[in-house]
């Protein structure tokens, strides 16, 4: 088994509680390896993953599943630099501090 | 994160969210993790995990939060507190997992030897670290 995170789901129950994810776009800032943005990315319209270790980033993007490689994108980025290059681009419904504080 | 710079991150997240735009925020609280060595039938207290200096970052991530609520930038819609738990066959899955994944945890070596003692007394038994974790929904004004 190794190790195990959340095997009763109670972050993902907890998730789901405090929001509805239906059609929203998510930023998601300390996405990791994705392990939280598979909870809800299939109730999204569209995800942004940021986290600056790019070797969990690159491991989120091998795992994206066929159907959501539309919708969800990783970048290995900090939140300064993803800022500054967002002028003008759409902003988001949701955005999801991932333990990123 | 230094707090200043936990505020500059919610306010930056301020402008890049729609006017009716949520944050959601999840962080642990300062409580330690629980140890437990546990089987189908029994669970048994062995300690707690211990943190170096984490549990003063997240009350600095709680600062943080309600400064940018104090300043006007959010407003919190609901909050809620959670169970998440770690679950490792072994103590030495365990120890590993902390080396690569959460350099700053440790065991006291009390709590090292009661789960040493218990996981030897049958086969089945796995280790189980629970920490209570925050969560908010914050409404952008």
């Amino acid at each position: 088994m190794a190790v195990i995170k959340d095997p009763d789901g109670q972050e993902t129950q907890a998730l789901l509680n405090i929001t509805d994810f239906i059609g929203k776009r998510v930023l998601e800032i300390g996405s990791g390896d994705g392990r939280l943005t598979w909870r809800y990315a299939d109730l999204a319209v569209h995800v942004d993953g940021l986290d600056p270790k790019i070797e969990r980033i690159q491991q989120a993007q091998k795992d994206i599943p066929v159907d959501l490689r539309n919708r969800v994108n990783f970048q290995a980025i900090d939140l300064e630099m993803f800022y500054s290059r967002q002028s003008g681009q759409r902003k988001y419904d949701l955005v999801l501090l991932s333990w990123a504080l | 994160m230094a707090p200043e710079s936990m505020v500059h991150a919610l306010e930056m997240i301020y402008d890049l969210l729609e006017d009716h735009g949520d944050l959601i925020d999840v962080h642990p609280s300062i409580d330690p993790p629980v140890i437990n060595v546990i089987n189908e039938s029994s669970s048994v207290f062995a300690g707690y995990l211990r943190e170096n200096d984490d549990y003063i970052e997240y009350t600095q991530a709680d600062q943080a939060l309600a400064s940018v609520i104090n300043s006007g930038l959010y407003v919190i819609k609901k909050q809620d507190l959670f169970n998440f738990s770690i679950y490792s066959d072994t103590l030495d899955e365990f120890l590993a997992y902390l080396a690569e994944n959460w350099s700053d945890a440790y065991l006291e070596n009390d709590t090292i030897d009661r789960i040493r003692k218990q996981m030897s007394l049958a086969e089945g038994y796995k280790l189980v670290s629970t920490e209570k974790i925050k969560i908010a929904r914050l409404g952008r004004l």
